[in-house]
C-alpha cells in the first residue's frame, strides 16, 4: 500500500504537469497517431489480403494442380488428363479478341472453359445462372461488355466467325479477384463452342491451362507423373501452394513497398516525440531538482516518467485504431486497385499487437536519452539557485546500435527477408546521410550568408539567426522536408510528363492503332480499309536456349531482374533499324548484318540486338546466341548492337534477323498505322468484321486505361509519402515548443525595447516561412533533376515541368507553416510576453 | 550528554579555474548537536551556503569529512546520499520549492511518499503546527509567501529528519511574516528535537540561534 501511494504521489506530480500543458499530450499523440495510423490500416490491409489468399488459394488458382503453356498441350498429356473424371478437370483457354454489336466493336478477353469450372470458388452472375445452364452459342460477359457495347442479357455479340447470345452478366470470378489490370472485357463461353469462333488457330496469344481438382495425398504423385511428360517440353506444372497470383504479385508486394514508406514516417515520428519529450522534461528542471534534493532515488523519477509516456503511447495506439478504422471505411475505394472486392476489411489483434509493440519500442527508444540525462541533475543546483542548462542530446553507442538493429528487425519482417532488410535498412539510412549532408551544406551557406552580412534587413537578419538557435531542430526539420518534398515532387513530375505526353496528348510521330495477328494475305485488304500507311513487323515467337554456350536456365540466377532469360521473345526481321532506333555498334561498319564474307562460326547467322538486352544478357559483338524457334534450334553471333532514341507507343525488337534467315519460319505479323483518333473504333468494327482474327488496339485508349490503374497506385503513394511532409510539419512545431522559453525570454527582451507586436509575430513568421521555402525548393530542385533524368535518358520524353503542382504545393505548405507560425506568436508569444517583461522589472 | 548529530572536520572545497585553483572553503571543523540550534552567518561569497551544501550531503567537499547521523557522507555515491536525505535530513529553501502541481497536504506527504513509508497522524499534526488545515487542497501559486514556507517547513519535518538545514528561510518573507516563519520555525525544532542549522546573514536570526558559527572569506572566525 505505502509502495502504491509512492507511485501514485511520483505519477501525479508528472502527469498533472503533464496535462496540464495540453500541448504536450497533444504532440507526443499527434506525432505517434498519423504514423501508426497509417502502419495499422495497411497491416490490417495485408493481413486481410494474407487471410484472403489463404481462405481463397484453391479457388484463385483454379485447382490444386495447374498445367499452362503458351501453345496446344503435348498429346501425352491430353491423354492423361481425358483419364481423369470430368468433374474434377477444367480445360481453361484465354486470349484478346474484337467482338463487335452492330458497328461498336470492344476488345475483349475471351475464356473458354469446360462445364466443370469452377473447381473451387463460386462463379457468381447477376441473375443465378449457372455453367451447367449455358446452352451452345451463348456466352456470360463482364458489364463492361454490355456498357461498352450498349448492349443488355439476351443481345448477342458477335466473336470470330460465330454469334453468341449474352446469357447472363458475370459478377464475380473466383479466379480473377483483381479485374483493374489485364486489357479486355471478360466474355466466358463453354470449350464446344471455342471452334465455331474460327479462332484459335490465328492466336499467337492464347494461354492454355489445364486444373485439376485432386485430393492432398494424391497431389505429388499427380505432379510427378506430369513432370515426368512435360520434360523437354515448355509445360509447366505447378500445384496450388506454388501458382503465384495476381493478387500475390500485386497486392502484397505494393502493401509491403506502402508499408516500407510508412516505416520511414514512423522513424521521423519518433524524432518528433524526442523533441517533446525533451521540452516537457526541460520545463521540468527545477522540479526535478526538488524531487532529487528532497531525497527522491533517481530510478523513481526516471520510472515515473517511463509510466508516463508508455501510458501516452497505449493511448496514441487506441486513438490510431479509431483512425484506421475511419480510413478503412471512408478511404477503401482507394485501394480498389489492389484489394479484390471480396476481400473482408477488419482490424486484425495481431495487428493491434504488432503496433503496440512498435510503439512502445520506438516511445522507449527515444525517449531513452532525455530521460537517462535526468541523472545529470545536480540537486545543489536548486540550493544555490542556479539554472541547469538544457542537456543537449546524448546517444549512446549502445543506443545507436540498438536503434539501428530495432529498424533492420522491422524492415526484415517486413520483407520476409533478413538479407532485403538489411539491404534496404542501409538504403535508407544512407539517403538520410545523403539528405543531412545537403542540409548541412545550404545551412552552412545560408549562416555564412548572414555572417557575411549579406541580409542586411534587421527583421530578416534576426528571424533567419534564429533558424540556427540551439535547441531548434532546423537541421531535422530541413532534411525530412527535402526528402518528402524530392520524392513527391519526382513522381508527380514524372506523371505529369507522361499524362501530358502520352495520354492528354498522343505522341504526334508515333503510331496509334495497334493490329495482331495479322496474315501476310490480309495486307492489301487491311491497306485499303486503313488507308493510312501500315507498316507490318513479323513476329517470330523463340526462346533462348544458351548464350555464349551457357544454358538460359542457369543463366536465369546470375542475371539481373530486368527480365527473364527463359521466357519466350518475339524475334522479327528486317534490313533497316527502325524509326526510333539508331545503330551503335556493328562488326560490319555501320551495316546491320555483316558481309556476306565475314568470318563466323560455322552455321551461325548475324543477328542485330538492342543495347538493353545486351546489357542485360552481358554480351556485346561476336558473342553467340542459340534461339529455339519452335523446336528448331538456331545458332546466331551479334554483328551489330542498336538502341532506342526515341521511346513511347512504338514496336521494338530485341533481337533482328536478316530476313532470309527467318522469313520461312513461322511466324504472325504485328502492324501499326498512324491514323486519325476519331477513326479508330470504326476501323476496330470494319476490320473485326473483316478479319475476325485481328485483334486491334486503340494506343491513346490503352495509354489511357493504363494510366488510370497507374493513377491508382500513384496516389496511394502520394498519400503515404505525404505523411512525412506531416511528421516534418510536426518536428517543426515540436522544436518551437521545446524552444519556447528561449524564444520567450528574446521577446521580452525586444518588447522591453519597444518592438511592436507585428514584428514580434514577423520573426517567426519569417523564420518557419523561410526554412520552409528552402526546403521546398531544395528538394524541388533534386526532384527536378532526378524526374528529368529519368524522363529524358529512361523514358526519351521531352521534359514538361509541372506549374500546377508545384505551384499548389508550394502555397499548401506555406499556407501550414503561416498558420502554424502565426498561432505560435499568438498563443505562445503574444500571451505570455508582457508577464516575463514585468517581472524582469 | 547529548550527542552530535552532524561533525564536520577539515572541510575544504575548492574549484579550478584555468590554472589556478580557488578555494571557496579551507579548514572548517564544526559539529552539531541533538536539538541544538546553529547559525551560520556571513556575507554574501563568504562561502556559507557552499557549506550548508556539504554539511546536507547536497555536494562533496574536496577534502575533508561530514559524519552525519554517523554515517560518513563525503564517500557516500549520489542514491546512498538520497536515502540519507529521505530519512535523516530536512531542508528549507529560500525560495520555498514545492512542488507546485501538489497541493499542500500532497507536497507535505511527498517526502514519506518518496521513502515509502505512511504517517498520516504525523502529516495531520504538522498541518495542524502550521495552521495550514484550511489551505490544505490549495496549490503553491495560490498561497502567499509565509504560507508557502510554512508547507515547507511542514515538509521539511514530515519523516521527522535528525537535522534540518535552512538557507535564508525568510529571505523572500516580509518582517511580519519573516517573524512568523522562524517562530514556527523554532517551536516546532524544539517539539521535535530536531537539530537545526541555518545560513543567515541576519543578525536578529542568528541571535535567536544556540550557538553563532561565522565564516569569512571560508573560514570561520
Amino acid at each position: 500500500m505505502n509502495g502504491l501511494k509512492s507511485v501514485a504521489l511520483n505519477n501525479v506530480i508528472i502527469r498533472r504537469e503533464w496535462f496540464g500543458h495540453w500541448v504536450y499530450p497533444l504532440l507526443f499523440c499527434f506525432s505517434l497517431l498519423v504514423s501508426l495510423g497509417a502502419y495499422l490500416t495497411l497491416d490490417s490491409l495485408q493481413t486481410a489480403v494474407d487471410d484472403y489468399i489463404t481462405d481463397n488459394q484453391k479457388a484463385m488458382v483454379g485447382g490444386d494442380v495447374v498445367i499452362t503453356a503458351r501453345q496446344a498441350l503435348p498429346d501425352d498429356i491430353n491423354q492423361w488428363v481425358s483419364e481423369l473424371p470430368p468433374s474434377h478437370v477444367v480445360r481453361d483457354r484465354q486470349f484478346n479478341a474484337m467482338t463487335y454489336a452492330g458497328e461498336t466493336s470492344l476488345l475483349v478477353r475471351v475464356k473458354a472453359v469446360d462445364v466443370s469450372y469452377p473447381l473451387y470458388g463460386e462463379l457468381k452472375l447477376a441473375n443465378g445462372l449457372s455453367l451447367t445452364e449455358l446452352k451452345p452459342g451463348q456466352v456470360l460477359v463482364e458489364r463492361q461488355v454490355l456498357t461498352g457495347l450498349g448492349l443488355q442479357i439476351g443481345d448477342q455479340i458477335t466473336l470470330g466467325e460465330a454469334q453468341f447470345q449474352i446469357a447472363d452478366e458475370i459478377i464475380e470470378e473466383p479466379d480473377r479477384p483483381l479485374t483493374a489490370f489485364g486489357f479486355g472485357a471478360r466474355v466466358m463461353m463453354l470449350n464446344q463452342d471455342l471452334s465455331s469462333t474460327g479462332l484459335m488457330g490465328q492466336r499467337s496469344r492464347v494461354s492454355y491451362r489445364v486444373e485439376i481438382k485432386t485430393s492432398d495425398e494424391q497431389q505429388a504423385s499427380y505432379i510427378q507423373q506430369l513432370e515426368n511428360l512435360a520434360t523437354e517440353t515448355q509445360v509447366k506444372i505447378t500445384s496450388v501452394d506454388d501458382a503465384p497470383t495476381s493478387i500475390s504479385t500485386l497486392s502484397t508486394n505494393f502493401l509491403k513497398f506502402l508499408k516500407l514508406l510508412v516505416v520511414a514516417v514512423i522513424v521521423l515520428s519518433g524524432v518528433g516525440l524526442m523533441s517533446v519529450v525533451k521540452a516537457f522534461v526541460n520545463r521540468q528542471q527545477q522540479t526535478n531538482a526538488i524531487r532529487r534534493a528532497i531525497g527522491e532515488p533517481i530510478s523513481q523519477l526516471k520510472n515515473a516518467y517511463y509510466r508516463l509516456f508508455l501510458m501516452m503511447t497505449v493511448v496514441s495506439v487506441i486513438l490510431a485504431y479509431g483512425l484506421s478504422q475511419l480510413v478503412l471505411y471512408f478511404g477503401y475505394d482507394a485501394f480498389a486497385a489492389i484489394i479484390p472486392a471480396q476481400v473482408t476489411l477488419s482490424i486484425s489483434g495481431l495487428s493491434v499487437l504488432k503496433v503496440l509493440v512498435i510503439a512502445a519500442a520506438l516511445t522507449l527508444l527515444m525517449t531513452h536519452s532525455t530521460i537517462q540525462s535526468l541523472s545529470m541533475i545536480k540537486p545543489v543546483a536548486v540550493l544555490q539557485q542556479q539554472t541547469q542548462a538544457s542537456s543537449g542530446w546524448y546517444f549512446s553507442r549502445y543506443w545507436m546500435i540498438l536503434s539501428a538493429a530495432c529498424l533492420y528487425l522491422l524492415m526484415s519482417l517486413e520483407l520476409s527477408s533478413w538479407w532485403l532488410g538489411l539491404q534496404v535498412s542501409l538504403g535508407l539510412l544512407l539517403i538520410s546521410v545523403v539528405f543531412w549532408l545537403f542540409s548541412q551544406m545550404i545551412l552552412r551557406l545560408l549562416k555564412a550568408a548572414i555572417n557575411r552580412k549579406w541580409i542586411r534587413n534587421w527583421l530578416f537578419k534576426l528571424s533567419i539567426q534564429n533558424i540556427f538557435r540551439k535547441g531548434n531542430q532546423s537541421m531535422l526539420f530541413f532534411t525530412t522536408m527535402s526528402m518528402a518534398v524530392m520524392v513527391m515532387w519526382s513522381i508527380a513530375a514524372l506523371n505529369h510528363t507522361i499524362d501530358q505526353q502520352l495520354v492528354s496528348t498522343y505522341p504526334e510521330n508515333s503510331p496509334n492503332m495497334f493490329m495482331l495477328d495479322v496474315q501476310s494475305d490480309q495486307h492489301e485488304t487491311l491497306n485499303q480499309l486503313i488507308v493510312a500507311p501500315v507498316t507490318y513487323y513479323p513476329v517470330i515467337r523463340a526462346r533462348i536456349d544458351t548464350v555464349n554456350g551457357v544454358s538460359a536456365e542457369t543463366l536465369k540466377d546470375q542475371l539481373g531482374t530486368y527480365d527473364n532469360i527463359t521466357r519466350v521473345f518475339n524475334l522479327s526481321y528486317g534490313d533497316e533499324v527502325l524509326p526510333t532506333e539508331q545503330l551503335v555498334s556493328s562488326v560490319n561498319d555501320g551495316q546491320l548484318f555483316a558481309a556476306a564474307d565475314h568470318p563466323h562460326q560455322t552455321g551461325a547467322v548475324p543477328l542485330s540486338i538492342l543495347d538493353s538486352i545486351a546489357e542485360y544478357l552481358e554480351i556485346s559483338l561476336n558473342d553467340e546466341i542459340i534461339f529455339d524457334v519452335q523446336g528448331i534450334p538456331v545458332k546466331t553471333y551479334i554483328s551489330s548492337i542498336r538502341s532506342r532514341f526515341q521511346r513511347g507507343p512504338s514496336p521494338f525488337f530485341y533481337f533482328m534477323f536478316q530476313p532470309e534467315a527467318m522469313a520461312k519460319a513461322p511466324q504472325i505479323q504485328f502492324a501499326t498505322a498512324k491514323v486519325d483518333a476519331e477513326v479508330i473504333p470504326q476501323l476496330q468494327t470494319t476490320i473485326a468484321k473483316q478479319f475476325p482474327g485481328i485483334t486491334t488496339l486503340n494506343g491513346a485508349s490503352i495509354a489511357k486505361q493504363l494510366k488510370g490503374f497507374v493513377d491508382q497506385l500513384t496516389q496511394l503513394v502520394q498519400i503515404f509519402t505525404g505523411l512525412s511532409v506531416i511528421a516534418g510539419v510536426m518536428i517543426l512545431i515540436t522544436s518551437l515548443v521545446s524552444t519556447s522559453q528561449d524564444r520567450l525570454q528574446e521577446s521580452a527582451y525586444f518588447r522591453l525595447m519597444g518592438m511592436l507586436t507585428k514584428d514580434l509575430y514577423a520573426i517567426n513568421v519569417i523564420e518557419l516561412m523561410f526554412l520552409g521555402l528552402l526546403a521546398f525548393l531544395s528538394g524541388g530542385v533534386l526532384g527536378l533533376l532526378v524526374s528529368y533524368g529519368i524522363t529524358t535518358y529512361w523514358f526519351a520524353l521531352p521534359f514538361i515541368f509541372p506549374w500546377s503542382v508545384s505551384l499548389w504545393s508550394l502555397l499548401i505548405l506555406m499556407g501550414t507553416l503561416l498558420l502554424v507560425s502565426f498561432a505560435y506568436g499568438r498563443f505562445v508569444i503574444k500571451s505570455n510576453v508582457m508577464n516575463l517583461v514585468r517581472q524582469m522589472v | 550528554m547529548t550527542e552530535n548529530v552532524l561533525t564536520a572536520t577539515n572541510i575544504i572545497k575548492s574549484f579550478a579555474l584555468d590554472d589556478s585553483e580557488i578555494k571557496v572553503l579551507e579548514n572548517i571543523s564544526l559539529h552539531v548537536k541533538q536539538g541544538e540550534f546553529v547559525a551560520i552567518m556571513g556575507k554574501s561569497g563568504s562561502g556559507k551556503s557552499t557549506l550548508l551544501s556539504i554539511l546536507a550531503g547536497l555536494d562533496q567537499p574536496t577534502a575533508g569529512h561530514v559524519i552525519l547521523n554517523g554515517d560518513d557522507l563525503t564517500h557516500m555515491s549520489e542514491e546512498d546520499l538520497a536515502l540519507k536525505r529521505q530519512s535523516d535530513i530536512g531542508f528549507v529553501f529560500q525560495s520555498f520549492h514545492l512542488i507546485p502541481t501538489l497541493s499542500v497536504q500532497e507536497n507535505i506527504e511527498f517526502p514519506l511518499s518518496i521513502a515509502r513509508k505512511q504517517n498520516q497522524g504525523r502529516v495531520d499534526e504538522l498541518i495542524q503546527a502550521v495552521e495550514l488545515g484550511h489551505r490544505i487542497n490549495s496549490f503553491p501559486h495560490q498561497l502567499s509567501g509565509g504560507e508557502k514556507q510554512r508547507t515547507a517547513i511542514a515538509r521539511a519535518l514530515v519523516a521527522q529528519p535528525k537535522i534540518l538545514f535552512a538557507d535564508e528561510p525568510t529571505g523572500n518573507l516580509d518582517e511580519k511574516n519573516a517573524d512568523q516563519v522562524m517562530q514556527l520555525l523554532l517551536d516546532l525544532q524544539k517539539a521535535f528535537n530536531t537539530a537545526l542549522v541555518i545560513v543567515t546573514h541576519d543578525p536578529a536570526l542568528a541571535a535567536m540561534a544556540d550557538r553563532t558559527i561565522t565564516i569569512v572569506d571560508g573560514q570561520l572566525v
